[in-house]
C-alpha cells in the first residue's frame, strides 16, 4: 500500500472508505503493523484481538461493498480504555483483580459502537481502576508517552492518549473521573473530551467514583472527536444518571456556531505551580481568540480553585470505596488460594489483587464514610461542591466557555511523582473542578515546550453544549498545525 | 493478623471518636486515622510496612484536606451528583439477562451451576 495512513485522521480515512480508495481490512492491518512497531515501546495495549477485528472489517468492507455502509465510523478501528466492556474480551482495569475476566456483555457505548461499523481493535492500558495520573499504577506496567519515553503519558486514560499519538489508532475511547481524558491528552498532544456528566452512558464502564465518571473520546481532531462522540452520546434506560435529551447531529451544528464568543478566564488557574512554558503558551491561545474578535474576560473561580482537589479525594474515594466492595473475590475477579474461611478470602483476595494507589484509596474512603467522621469529611465536601457547582454556572451566564490549562506542566518523567500521591494528586489541580461541576470539557493542543513536549489548552463549556464547545476548539485548532506535528517511534 | 474469626464482630471504633450519632464539631487531622479499623472496614488485609506507609500518606492528604473547613457551608444543600435527573422509573417489564454460562464464566470455582466458597455456617 503507497499510502503512509499512520497519522490520518478518522475524518481522513472515513472519507478514504468512503471513496474506495481504502478497505477496512487494509487499514486494521496498518494499524497492527503500526502496534507491532512501536508499541513494544510505547506499550499502550493491554490486550488485542486481531482475528476478530479482521473479521469485523471484512464485515465492514462487504457492507460497503453492498452499498450498506453504516456511516463514517463503519470500518474504522477504535480502541477502549480497558474498564470498556465488550464482549467475549478481557477486562481488566489494568489490575491482577481482574486478571483472567472476559466481559460477558458489551458495555452500551460498545453496543452503539458496533451497530455504527466500528472495530473494537484492543484494550489499552490505565492507572489501576483508573486512579492515578501518570499510568504508572499499572498492573501490566507503564505506558511510556510517545513524545519521549521517559516520560508519563498522563492518565489514567494513558494507554488511550499514546495509542492515539503514536500512530496506532485514529480513535479511542477514554473515560475522565477527575481529569483522566484530558491530561493525558495534552500530555500526549492529541485532543480528548470529557462529555457533560449524563450524556454518555456508563453502563458497562467499570465503576471508579459513579457520580463524576464519565466516558469520552480522545482523537487527532476535534472533527474527529465529535465523530466519536456522535456515535456514543445518548439516553440509555441501564444508566439511571442517563439524561433523557435527544443528542445533536453535532457536525451540523459545529458549523453552524461561528462566534465570536465570550470567553472566561479563571484568574485562579494561571497561579503559583503552573509550568511557565505552558502558561506562555496558553496565553498565546487566548490572543488568538482576542484577535480573532472573541471578547475575554477575566473570571474567579475561587472555590474551584481552592478546594476542588480536597472535595474530589473525598468524595471519589469514598465511592471508590463503596464500589469496589464487589471485589471480593467470589463471583468473580482474583481469589486467594490460602484462605481459612469466607472472611478472611475477603480479606486475603483484596490484598493480593488490589495494587497500592487502589488500597490508599479504599483507606481513604472508607476512613471519610465512617461513623464520626461521615459529616466532617464526606457531607461537607458534598456541600462545597455544590458551592462550585453554583460558582460555575454563575460565570458561565455570562460566558460561552471557559479557558485555562489543561495541566499545569507538561508530560512529566517515569518515576517522578510515584512515591508522593499529593504531588501527583496536585497534577489534576485544573481538570477536576470540572468532574465535580458536571461540565463538558476538552482538552486541544496548544503548542509545545522547548524540550518538545506537548501542551493541552483547556475548554469547560455549558451542560450538555458540546457542540459549542466543540466549535470553539475547533476555531482555535484550524487556525494552528499543532496537530500535524508526530513524535518520532 | 486478618483471619476471619479474630476480626469479627467488627472491632470498635478507636475510645472517644464515636461523637453521638454522625456529627462530628471539628474537622479531623490526619493523625484520627486508625487504619486496623479502617483497613479491618474495608476488608483489606495490610501488612506492617502498608500499615506505616499508608498512615503517613494518607496523613499528608488529610492535614490537605482540612482546607474545606475554611468553607461556609452553612444552609448549603450537599450535591450526590450532577446530572439533572431524579428519581429514574422503570416499567416492570421481564427481559433476558445473561445466561447461567455467561453470569458463571469468571466464577473462581464452579460446580453444577453454582459458585463454589469456603465453608460459610458450621
Amino acid at each position: 500500500m503507497a499510502r503512509d495512513l499512520t497519522w490520518l485522521s478518522a475524518t481522513e480515512l472515513s472519507a478514504l472508505l468512503e471513496a474506495r480508495e481504502l478497505t477496512s481490512v487494509e487499514l486494521v492491518q496498518a494499524c497492527l503493523a503500526r502496534v507491532q512497531a512501536v508499541d513494544g515501546r510505547v506499550k499502550a495495549f493491554n490486550s488485542r484481538d486481531e482475528a476478530a477485528a479482521l473479521a469485523a472489517a471484512r464485515d465492514a468492507d462487504a457492507r460497503r461493498a453492498a452499498g450498506q455502509a453504516r456511516g463514517p465510523l463503519d470500518g474504522i478501528p477504535v480502541g477502549f480504555k480497558d474498564v470498556i466492556a465488550v464482549e467475549g474480551q478481557p477486562l481488566t482495569c489494568s489490575s491482577k483483580m481482574l486478571a483472567n475476566y472476559v466481559s460477558p456483555y458489551d458495555a452500551t457505548v460498545t453496543t452503539r459502537l458496533k451497530a455504527a461499523g466500528a472495530i473494537p481493535l484492543g484494550r489499552l492500558n490505565l492507572d489501576e481502576f483508573a486512579m492515578g495520573s501518570s499510568t504508572e499504577n499499572s498492573a501490566f506496567g507503564p505506558t511510556a508517552n510517545p513524545w519521549d519515553l521517559t516520560r508519563v503519558p498522563g492518565g489514567s486514560s494513558g494507554g488511550s492518549a499514546a495509542a492515539v499519538a503514536a500512530g496506532e489508532l485514529p480513535l479511542t475511547l477514554g473515560s475522565d473521573t477527575g481529569g483522566s481524558i484530558r491530561q493525558p491528552a495534552a500530555l500526549c498532544g492529541i485532543v480528548g473530551l470529557k462529555p457533560t456528566y449524563g450524556l454518555v452512558s456508563r453502563f458497562g464502564l467499570a465503576a471508579y467514583a459513579s457520580s463524576l465518571d464519565q466516558i469520552g473520546p480522545l482523537a487527532r481532531s476535534v472533527d474527529d472527536a465529535a465523530l466519536l462522540l456522535q456515535a456514543i452520546a445518548g439516553h440509555d434506560e441501564r444508566d439511571s444518571t442517563s439524561f433523557k435529551a435527544g443528542v445533536p447531529d453535532y457536525r451540523a451544528e459545529i458549523a453552524k456556531r461561528s462566534g465570536p464568543w465570550r470567553i472566561g478566564v479563571p484568574k485562579e488557574f494561571f497561579g503559583a505551580g503552573l509550568d511557565s512554558e505552558v502558561g506562555v503558551a496558553v496565553q498565546a491561545a487566548i490572543e488568538h481568540y482576542r484577535k480573532t474578535g472573541c471578547e475575554i474576560r477575566e473570571v474567579s473561580l475561587p472555590l474551584a480553585a481552592e478546594q476542588a482537589i480536597a472535595v474530589y479525594y473525598l468524595i471519589a474515594t469514598a465511592e471508590a470505596s463503596s464500589n469496589l466492595a464487589r471485589y471480593d473475590g467470589i463471583r468473580y475477579g482474583h481469589r486467594a488460594a490460602k484462605a481459612k474461611d469466607v472472611v478472611d478470602l475477603y480479606f486475603q483476595s483484596r490484598a493480593e489483587g488490589f495494587g497500592d494507589e487502589v488500597k490508599r484509596r479504599i483507606i481513604l474512603g472508607t476512613h471519610v464514610l465512617s461513623s464520626g467522621y461521615y459529616d466532617a469529611y464526606y457531607l461537607r465536601a458534598q456541600k462545597v461542591r455544590t458551592l462550585i457547582r453554583n460558582e460555575f454556572a454563575a460565570v458561565l451566564t455570562d460566558c460561552d466557555v471557559l479557558l485555562s490549562p489543561t495541566s499545569p506542566t507538561a508530560a512529566f518523567k517515569l518515576g517522578e511523582k510515584s512515591s508522593d500521591p499529593l504531588a501527583m494528586y496536585l497534577t489534576d489541580i485544573y481538570t477536576i473542578s470540572v468532574n465535580l461541576a458536571g461540565l463538558p470539557g476538552i482538552s486541544v493542543p496548544c503548542g509545545f515546550t522547548a524540550g518538545g513536549l506537548p501542551v493541552g489548552l483547556q475548554l469547560i463549556g455549558r451542560p450538555f453544549d458540546e457542540a459549542g464547545l466543540l466549535a470553539i476548539a475547533r476555531h482555535y485548532e484550524q487556525a494552528h498545525d499543532w496537530s500535524q506535528r508526530h513524535p518520532v517511534l | 493478623m486478618t483471619g476471619g474469626v479474630t476480626l469479627l464482630p467488627v472491632a470498635k471504633p478507636p475510645a472517644g471518636r464515636l461523637l453521638g450519632g454522625r456529627h462530628c464539631p471539628t474537622m479531623s487531622a490526619g493523625s484520627d486515622l486508625n487504619i486496623d479499623y479502617v483497613a479491618n472496614l474495608a476488608r483489606l488485609a495490610l501488612t506492617e510496612e502498608q500499615k506505616t506507609r499508608y498512615a503517613r500518606q494518607l496523613g499528608d492528604i488529610l492535614h490537605y484536606v482540612d482546607k474545606l473547613k475554611q468553607v461556609d457551608v452553612s444552609g448549603v444543600e450537599p450535591m450526590a451528583h450532577a446530572a439533572p435527573v431524579f428519581n429514574v422509573w422503570q416499567d416492570d417489564v421481564p427481559r433476558s439477562g445473561l445466561s447461567t454460562d455467561q453470569a458463571l464464566r469468571n466464577a473462581p470455582a464452579q460446580r453444577q451451576n453454582m459458585i463454589v466458597v469456603p465453608k460459610v455456617v458450621e
